[in-house]
C-alpha cells in the first residue's frame, strides 16, 4: 500500500516537475541569448491559460482553443517587443535598464489582464475525457500523461531547433559571445527577438497544460515566473538539462512534503532545499561559474 | 550664476525644505499624516535599495522580504520576550542583516545577475514562513498588538511621533548612504560602475575584492529595509504577511527606477511618486480597479525608455539641453 502511494505520489511530483521545467526552459532560452532576467515568462504562461479558457468558454473546440492561445501569446510577445524591447535593444542600453523594462512589461500584462477578466479563477477541462489510469497500483490523471507527452515533444523540438537549423545556431552563437557572432554575420537584436517570442511560446505552451490541473487567473503569473526561474536557477542555466532537473527536483519535493508530512509546509520546504542547494553550488548543479 | 550664487542658493533651499519638513505635521489632518508616514517608511527602503542597485549594480528582489524580517522579528521580540521595542529593531536588523550577509558572500561572487536569481527564491521562502509558520507569524491574521516605540515612559502613539522619528532616521540614513558613496567604498564602486566609464576587469585587476564590495553595500541596502519595517510594526501595532510579499519587492524596484536610480534621491522621490499616484488613482477611480496597475506600468516603461536616469534627471536634462551640454556621462 505505501509502496503504492509514493509510486503516485512521485508520479505527480513529476507531473509538477514536467511544468516548472517547461517554464524554466522558455526563461533559460531569453536568459541565456541576452543575458537578460526576464520577468515575463510567467505572463505569458498566464496568458496562454487565460485565453484558452476564454476561447473554450465561447465554444470553440479544446485543440483549437489551445493552438490559438499559444499563437496569441506569441503575437502578444511580439507586440510587447516592437513597443518596449526593440528601441532599448538596438541602442544597447544596459542589461540592469532592460530588466527593469521585463518588470514594467510584467506589470502591465498583468494589469491588462485584470481588466480583461477580472479576478475569477477560470478552467479548462482535461485535453482527454477518460477516467483515471491504474498503473501498478497508482492512479494517474490522463492529463497527467498529456503534461509528460507535451513536455518532451517541447524538449525534443527544442533541441532540434538548436541543434539542426540555422536559427538555433544564431541563438547558440549568440548565447556564448555576442560580439563574435556579429562578426560572423549574425544580427544579436534579431536573435534577441527570436529568443523572446520563443521563450513566450514554451512558456504559454506549459500554462496550457497546467490550466486544467490548476485553476488559472490574472494573477498567477508571478509565481510561475518565480518557479520556471528557480527551475533553472538550481539545474544551471548553461544546459537543457539544467532547467529539467531542476523543475523536476522542486516538483518531487513539493509533492512527497506534501504528501507525507504537511501541505503546509510544502512550498516552504521546497524553497529551503532550494535554497541550500544553491548555497553549496551557486551557479547550478549543471551549471558553469564565471568568478568577479 | 558663479558657484558663490550657487552655494549661496543650496544653503537657502536646504533651510526651507528642512523649515517645511518639520512644520509640515502642524497644519495636515492625519490622513495626509499617515500618507507622508508611508511615504518615510518606502524612502527609507527605496534608499538602500538604490544604494544596491544604482550604485552597485545588483538587482534585489527580496528588499521587501527583508523590510518584513524587520517588522516581524522586531513585533515577536517586543511582544513575546516584552523588551523595548528599540532593541527589537536592533534585533530586526541584526537578523537581516546577517541573513544579507550569508547571501551575499556566497552569489555575489559570481558574474551576473545571480542575486536577483537567489532573492527571487529567498522572497518567495520568507513569504511562506509568513503565511503558514502561524505559530510563529499568525499566518494570514499576523500579529496584532504589537507595542509602540516609548522612550523612558514616553509611549509615542501619535501619527507625528512617527513622522518625527522616521524624519531623524532618514537623515541618519541618507546622510550614512552619502558619506558611504564619498568614502573609499564609493570610489570603489565608481571604478566597478559601468555608467561612469568603469569596468569590473579593470577594477578588480587593481586589487578591488568585487564580491566582498557588492555584499557589504547589499548588508547596507538590507538594514535599511529592516529597520523600515521594523517602524512600520511599531507605527501599524499590526502586520499581516501581505505588505512584504514578493510583489511589493518589484514595487519598491519600479519606485526607485521611477525616481532615478543613480541619485539617493531617486529613492525617495520615487517613494513620493508611489504613493502620490496611487492616492490620486484611489481617490478619481476608486479602489483597485486594474487601471492603476496600468497606468502606473506606463510611467514606469516611458520613464525607463526616455529618462532612463529617472525623474530626477529631468530638471538636470532640460538645464543642460538649454545650456546645450551634453550630460556628464557621455
Amino acid at each position: 500500500m505505501l509502496i503504492e502511494r509514493i509510486f503516485e505520489v512521485f508520479l505527480s511530483g513529476v507531473t509538477l516537475g514536467c511544468i516548472y521545467a517547461v517554464i524554466g526552459l522558455g526563461f533559460m532560452v531569453f536568459f541565456n541569448v541576452t543575458k537578460i532576467f526576464s520577468f515575463t515568462v510567467g505572463e505569458f504562461a498566464m496568458l496562454g491559460g487565460m485565453i484558452s479558457a476564454s476561447l473554450y468558454s465561447i465554444g470553440l473546440p479544446l485543440a483549437v482553443a489551445i493552438i490559438l492561445a499559444v499563437l496569441a501569446s506569441c503575437t502578444v510577445s511580439i507586440i510587447v517587443w516592437l513597443f518596449f524591447l526593440h528601441r532599448p535593444f538596438s541602442q544597447g542600453n544596459p542589461a540592469v535598464t532592460i530588466i527593469f523594462i521585463t518588470l514594467g512589461i510584467h506589470l502591465l500584462i498583468s494589469g491588462v489582464a485584470y481588466i480583461v477578466w477580472g479576478t475569477a479563477f477560470k478552467e479548462i477541462p482535461y485535453f482527454s475525457q477518460v477516467s483515471p489510469l491504474v498503473w501498478g497500483g497508482a492512479t494517474i490523471s490522463p492529463q497527467s500523461l498529456w503534461i509528460w507527452g507535451i513536455t518532451s515533444l517541447t524538449i525534443i523540438g527544442l533541441s532540434l531547433l538548436f541543434d539542426r537549423t540555422l536559427l538555433g545556431k544564431g541563438l547558440r552563437a549568440c548565447a556564448i559571445q555576442p560580439l563574435a557572432a556579429k562578426l560572423m554575420g549574425i544580427n544579436p537584436l534579431y536573435m534577441a527577438f527570436a529568443s523572446f517570442i520563443l521563450a513566450a511560446a514554451v512558456a504559454s505552451i506549459g500554462g496550457v497544460t497546467l490550466a486544467p490541473l490548476t485553476m488559472t487567473q490574472y494573477g498567477v503569473g508571478v509565481g510561475l515566473t518565480m518557479k520556471g526561474v528557480l527551475a533553472a536557477a538550481v539545474g544551471g542555466m548553461n544546459k537543457a538539462r539544467g532547467p529539467i532537473f531542476g523543475g523536476l527536483t522542486m516538483g518531487l519535493t513539493e509533492s512527497f512534503v506534501g504528501a507525507f508530512i504537511s501541505s503546509k509546509y510544502m512550498v516552504a520546504a521546497a524553497l529551503g532545499v532550494f535554497i541550500a542547494l544553491l548555497l553549496v553550488r551557486p551557479q547550478g548543479i549543471f551549471g558553469v561559474k564565471e568568478e568577479v | 550664476m558663479n558657484w558663490e550664487d550657487i552655494k549661496y542658493m543650496r544653503v537657502v533651499i536646504w533651510g526651507m525644505l528642512t523649515i517645511l519638513l518639520l512644520l509640515l505635521p502642524l497644519f495636515t489632518s492625519r490622513y495626509i499624516q499617515s500618507i507622508l508616514i508611508f511615504i518615510e517608511i518606502y524612502s527609507l527602503v527605496a534608499i538602500g535599495l538604490c544604494l544596491l542597485t544604482g550604485f552597485a549594480g545588483q538587482i534585489s528582489l527580496a528588499q521587501g522580504a527583508f523590510y518584513g524580517i524587520g517588522a516581524y522579528t522586531s513585533a515577536i521580540i517586543s511582544l513575546r520576550l516584552d523588551i523595548s521595542p528599540f532593541l527589537g529593531m536592533v534585533c530586526g536588523a541584526s537578523v537581516a542583516g546577517i541573513v544579507a550577509y550569508v547571501l551575499g558572500k556566497r552569489f555575489l561572487r559570481i558574474r551576473g545577475f545571480y542575486l536577483a536569481l537567489i532573492t527571487f527564491g529567498f522572497a518567495l521562502f520568507v513569504d511562506n514562513i509568513f503565511y503558514r509558520f502561524d505559530f510563529l507569524t499568525g499566518g494570514h491574521d499576523g500579529i496584532s498588538g504589537i507595542p509602540n516605540f516609548s522612550i523612558g515612559g514616553f509611549i509615542m502613539n501619535k501619527d507625528f511621533h512617527y513622522y518625527y522619528l522616521l524624519l531623524v532616521a532618514i537623515s541618519f540614513a541618507f546622510f550614512l548612504a552619502r558619506n558611504l558613496l564619498r568614502s573609499e567604498i564609493g570610489r570603489e564602486m565608481r571604478a566597478v560602475d559601468l555608467f561612469t566609464g568603469g569596468s569590473e576587469i579593470a577594477s578588480s585587476a587593481l586589487g578591488v575584492n568585487i564580491g566582498r564590495l557588492k555584499t557589504k553595500i547589499f548588508v547596507i541596502a538590507s538594514i535599511y529595509a529592516a529597520v523600515a519595517g521594523s517602524i512600520y510594526a511599531h507605527y501599524m501595532t499590526h502586520i499581516h504577511p501581505q505588505p512584504f510579499d514578493i510583489s511589493s519587492s518589484l514595487l519598491f524596484l519600479t519606485m526607485i527606477v521611477i525616481g532615478g536610480i543613480k541619485s539617493l534621491w531617486g529613492g525617495i522621490i520615487g517613494a513620493i511618486f508611489y504613493i502620490g499616484s496611487r492616492e490620486l488613482i484611489s481617490y478619481f477611480m476608486g479602489g483597485a480597479t486594474g487601471w492603476d496597475l496600468i497606468v502606473y506600468a506606463l510611467v514606469f516603461l516611458l520613464v525607463l525608455m526616455f529618462l532612463p536616469e529617472g525623474l530626477i534627471s529631468f530638471p538636470q536634462k532640460i538645464y543642460l539641453n538649454q545650456a546645450g551640454k551634453t550630460t556628464p556621462y557621455e
